[in-house]
């Protein structure tokens, strides 16, 4: 068992570059968890104000009162923190087959991911007013790493086609 | 940058699968080099190069463009 641990351990140390990442499996968790939990923070979007799930929460701020211990519906927060969690499991974790291309690859869709957010951001704020620029604002949260989620699929998609060019 | 590792790996008589397995990388990723849509890094390349018998600089060479 300990000689197990030592080898995912120096596995890990001779793949240094991708020390960050979770195992693989992980994929597949934040896959099966991203619906549930997109459905629950849209549902929530929604909700009036006085929510099930009401608890005791420290409030770092809340409504201009610093550092107060209040009553507050925690689904909201499940949810959000819910949906970020599981995209994170998907951007983060390791191929079945990691090398350094796809290590390329990967910190490039992240940047093509942030320059696409970025100027989304920009044309959104001119062209969105109102309320819907909460939902905007909201949908920007996550924005990220959708865009880096399709943008990396695809390289990989397209990198792995590229297999049949064998002579 | 150019290389020659299709010319080596003929030499060899290497499929691209069996260079990936030698310097633990993927056949995309020798697939990649050798179309030129990739550098390697320097490790990568004293590997290929020590599979090969020869030195780096007789595997890769720079272009005007670098």
């Amino acid at each position: 068992m300990e000689n197990i641990f030592y080898i995912c351990v120096v596995q890990n140390l001779i793949t240094m570059k991708t020390h960050y990442l979770l195992p693989n499996c992980f994929k597949k968790i934040g896959w099966i968890l991203l619906l549930p939990f997109m459905g629950l923070s849209i549902y929530c979007l929604d909700m009036p104000l006085l929510e099930p799930l009401r608890v005791t929460t420290f409030a770092l701020v809340e409504d201009g009162d610093w550092f107060q211990v209040t009553q507050n519906g925690i689904l909201d927060e499940i949810g959000v923190i819910g949906l970020t969690l599981s995209l994170m499991f998907i951007v983060f974790s390791r191929e079945r087959e990691e090398d350094e291309y796809i290590a390329k690859i990967r910190s490039e869709s992240m940047i093509w991911a942030l320059l696409v957010n970025y100027s989304l951001m920009i044309i959104g704020t001119v062209i969105v007013y109102g309320i819907e620029y909460f939902y905007f604002m909201a949908f920007g949260m996550f924005s990220v790493l959708i865009l880096y989620c399709m943008k990396f699929n695809y390289a990989i998609y397209k990198f792995n086609k590229s297999a049949s060019d064998e002579e | 940058m150019k290389n020659s590792i299709r010319v080596e790996r003929a030499v060899k008589k290497m499929t691209q699968q069996q260079l990936a397995e030698l310097i633990n990388v993927s056949r995309q990723t020798i697939n990649a080099m050798e179309l030129g849509k990739y550098v390697p890094s320097t490790v990568l390349a004293l590997k290929i190069a020590r599979v090969f018998e020869k030195t780096v600089d007789d595997i890769f060479q720079l272009e005007e463009g670098d």
